[in-house]
């Protein structure tokens, strides 16, 4: 990518996004590794510091999931789904390795299955299969547990690549990332400031971009992109923060905010999750990666009902939102379990919400339209009484 | 379980969707109204003062029993409710109080249970309130529905952490006794017996009793001899043409001891299910003498409707000889070891391996079906349990490949609300029929 000057850094970030098999591809004729990364405790640190290009798999576009159907039980729901498809299908034959971590059950599985298939059907493209078994319970056994792991981690990445990886490495890498996720909390920032510089779908646009192109390089677009953006003008609409199903697509930001919301925050894994916590440049780099994933808020799917409650009060009262939307994709069986105590404490700190569950992956957007603005409406009428 | 399903004077709760099958078995009356005797001592003991630890039922129940504390298994409370054909009134609690109602119910009816005003009401006199909670992090479900539960009724929760396999060797059924340090990962077996440590260290704390080794160990020969029954029980009736007993005489003559595993109670239930078809097998006497075809039931137990089986006897001279229960039993639960807890972790380390990952669970399949002489494979998916389908691409794949026609049913074990009893009856039978060529006698 030519970091062209007439063209907004937003523009770039968006069309590396659009561009990312390319990029990927082009990493590769270079000489260079990509591994794909499916889950969000794969530790990039460690890839980056071994010269790889980690990759987040990304769900497929449009081109429905029939092979996924035919593998995954109807139980899965179709994020896991559209992000199966391009796997089996062969989108992602280019990348060396491809690494799931233990993020949710449903993940376990697609490692089961994939592995499976690369057994029985090894005519397949699917890539070369590592599992990282990191653990979420809050105590010092999972924590040296997961060390353990991301130790033989390393070592595995050190085969693929034939060389140590040093500790200068892994502390060039670590201050790579965290380069890049202190520009994305400046980001955060914009869009969460008193009179947003950015909207949504934009933020999301930009956090999306981080995880498919080379961190560095990501970073250096994200400085550009700080100057620009604090130029531009406020967006104005209700403060909305999303809950519930990731959002690797563009789709229901856009619904919302052409609704007359600004989206604020979210809680999955293509949002805030990406910047908090830094990692640690000062402890030693195994322990402070395990950390790093480990000590953070656990996403729904490793979380109990009233940690979710907590994060989701705090993450709303942080960016100051004035209403919460939870969209839920069919059989997202975790963020469903969080849903009724989380919208109790919402009712009772006065913050209203709306429930759009049994989705599919790709937002219908003119069936939910009406819903979303006349949401959006009743909490501007109501902000409007209240200054009243 | 039970299948008495007999709508007693509930106040409404129950909803007869299913059928209960007909006992056969002296056995499995005397295990059935033994769990009903447990139950009421066990309410007794709860009601002087004594804790009550709700557990799932991959929870390493013999740390419990070494303890003498008191359990109650998550998902045999949920057959026993479904059996009752109660699971629809609870389940509507449960969405009453704002949760989806495809949500996972066979890990969450007993929760649904506790939402009841009245649970007196439940079956047997109802679930006491639980003084702990202990479940096993298999699924993301897991840590919601107990920790929910343990603040409904203001207890400790205790989350047993589950560790993911990287590597494979073929055969585990043959390796699981005495070999499982094979088997298993060793990082696997070290993480899980720190968990054991501080689960004991746990219950310690919040019961007041002590773990004793003696017993410990005890429980753990117990169980040994109980799975050596049950692998004997297994083994003749899978050479046993036609087979003197059906699923709906094994599954709760083998489910009811297993809840009780580590006591001689269990053992000898086991003992007298082995002698009781040793002795039917002898005399020639069959569930079907009709059987035409030797059916495979792959799945959870349709606990609402465990009549539904004995239908295909009747018409076809289909029998459904095999299901998981005795399968795992006699395969899936004896370990030999020096040093009893990281023996017990050896059992429990993999049985989510064992039954739910592909190819493990499909080898397996494919193992027992030629051993029990299958002519073809019901498996029941429940669309609301991830965890629970496993593979079943795979797993019809590896049977149909190996030449077991395999017939996917889609239903919830403990849901009846969403049961079509013809419909699944049709589908069945278009399958004897069509598939394995089979007319109705």
């Amino acid at each position: 990518m030519t970091a062209n000057a007439k063209v907004s850094a937003l523009d770039l970030l968006t069309e590396a996004w659009d561009r990312r098999h390319q990029i990927a591809l082009e990493w590769q004729r270079e000489g260079g590794r990509v591994v794909g990364c499916l889950g969000e405790e794969v530790p990039e640190e460690l890839l980056i510091a071994a010269g790889c290009l980690p990759v987040r798999i990304v769900g497929a576009d449009e081109t429905g999931t029939p092979l996924a159907d035919q593998y995954l039980e109807r139980g899965f729901d179709p994020y896991v789904r559209a992000r199966f498809e391009p796997i089996v299908n062969g989108t992602y034959r280019y990348v060396d390795h491809l690494i799931i971590s233990n993020s949710s059950d449903a993940l376990i599985r697609v490692y089961y299955y994939l592995r499976a298939i690369r057994s029985m059907e090894p005519e397949k493209p699917v890539p070369d299969l590592t599992f990282y078994d990191m653990l979420h319970t809050p105590s010092r056994m999972s924590a040296l547990y997961n060390r353990d792991r991301t130790r033989e981690l390393k070592k595995r990445i050190e085969s693929w690549i034939g060389r140590e990886i040093t500790r200068d490495d892994l502390a060039q890498a670590i201050e790579v990332c965290n380069e890049y996720r202190r520009l994305l909390s400046r980001v955060s920032e914009l869009r969460t400031a008193r009179e947003p510089k950015l909207t949504g779908t934009q933020a999301l646009r930009i956090f999306r971009a981080s995880q498919v192109m080379p961190r560095a390089e990501c970073g250096a677009l994200l400085r550009r992109l700080l100057a620009e953006a604090e130029q531009g003008p406020p967006r104005h609409g209700i403060r909305l923060f999303v809950a519930g199903s990731a959002q690797d697509q563009t789709d229901l930001y856009e619904l919302a905010e052409e609704c007359g919301a600004v989206v604020v925050g979210e809680d999955h894994e293509w949002g805030g999750r990406l910047i908090r916590p830094l990692t640690d440049p000062s402890a030693d780099p195994i322990d402070a990666i395990v950390d790093r994933y480990h000590l953070r808020l656990p996403a729904s799917t490793k979380a109990t009902v009233s940690q979710r409650v907590r994060a989701l009060q705090e993450e709303v009262s942080a960016c100051r939102a004035q209403a919460v939307l939870f969209f839920i994709r069919e059989s997202d069986d975790a963020p469903s379990w969080d849903v009724p105590e989380q919208r109790s404490m919402l009712d009772a700190l006065g913050i209203p919400s709306l429930l759009i569950d049994r989705q599919p992956y790709r937002v219908e957007r003119e069936p939910l339209r009406e819903r979303i603005r006349m949401f959006v409406e009743s909490v501007r009428n109501d902000a409007v009484r209240g200054r009243d | 379980m039970n299948s008495d399903s007999t709508a007693a004077s509930t106040g409404g709760r129950t909803t007869a969707t299913g059928k209960a099958s007909v006992k056969r078995l002296a056995v499995a009356a005397k295990a059935t109204a033994y769990q009903k005797e447990w139950f009421a001592g066990l309410r007794k003991r709860v009601e002087q003062g004594e804790p009550l630890a709700i557990v799932n039922a991959d929870v390493p129940q013999e740390i419990f029993r070494a303890m003498d504390i008191p359990y109650v298994v998550n998902q045999w409370w949920s057959s026993l409710v479904s059996a009752k054909q109660m699971a629809p009134y609870y389940l509507n609690l449960l969405n009453e109080q704002g949760y989806r109602q495809d949500l996972c119910r066979y890990c969450s009816l007993a929760l649904a249970s506790a939402f009841d005003p009245q649970p007196e009401n439940g079956p047997w006199g109802g679930l006491p309130a639980p003084t702990l909670a202990v479940t096993r992090l298999t699924c993301d479900s897991q840590a919601k529905i107990f920790e929910l539960w343990a603040r409904k009724h203001n207890v400790p929760f205790y989350p047993l952490e589950n560790t993911v396999p990287t590597r494979m060797p073929p055969r585990w059924w043959e390796k699981a006794p005495y070999e499982w340090e094979q088997l298993f990962e060793p990082h696997r077996l070290d993480l899980m017996v720190e968990d054991f440590k501080g689960l004991i260290r746990f219950l310690e704390t919040h019961t007041g009793k002590t773990f004793s080794e003696t017993r410990f160990r005890e429980v753990m020969r117990l169980v040994n001899e109980q799975a050596s029954y049950n692998r004997k029980t297994r083994d003749l009736i899978a050479r046993t043409r036609p087979a003197p007993v059906s699923i709906t005489d094994t599954v709760q003559t083998v489910m009811v001891p297993q809840w009780q595993r580590g006591t001689q109670w269990a053992v000898d239930i086991a003992r007298s299910l082995y002698e009781e078809v040793s002795a039917l097998a002898e005399k020639g006497e069959a569930a079907c003498p009709n059987e035409r075809i030797r059916l495979m039931w792959i799945g959870r137990g349709l606990w609402f409707n465990l009549g539904f089986y004995q239908h295909f006897e009747r018409r076809y001279g289909a029998v459904f000889v095999w299901s998981i229960y005795l399968g795992l039993a006699a395969d899936a639960y004896a370990r030999y070891g020096d040093d009893p807890l990281r023996t017990l972790a050896s059992r429990f380390v993999g049985m989510e391996d064992m039954l739910h990952m592909p190819t493990w669970n499909s080898d397996w399949y494919v193992k027992e079906a030629k051993h029990n002489q299958i002519d073809g494979v019901v498996h029941l998916i429940s669309d609301s349990c991830t965890q629970g389908a496993g593979g079943t691409y795979f797993i019809r794949k590896a049977l149909e490949d190996a030449g077991f026609p395999v017939l996917q049913l889609h239903a919830d074990p403990v849901d009846a609300r969403s049961w079509d009893d013809s419909a699944m009856i049709a589908q069945l039978e278009q399958f004897l029929e069509r598939r394995l060529g089979v007319k109705p006698s």
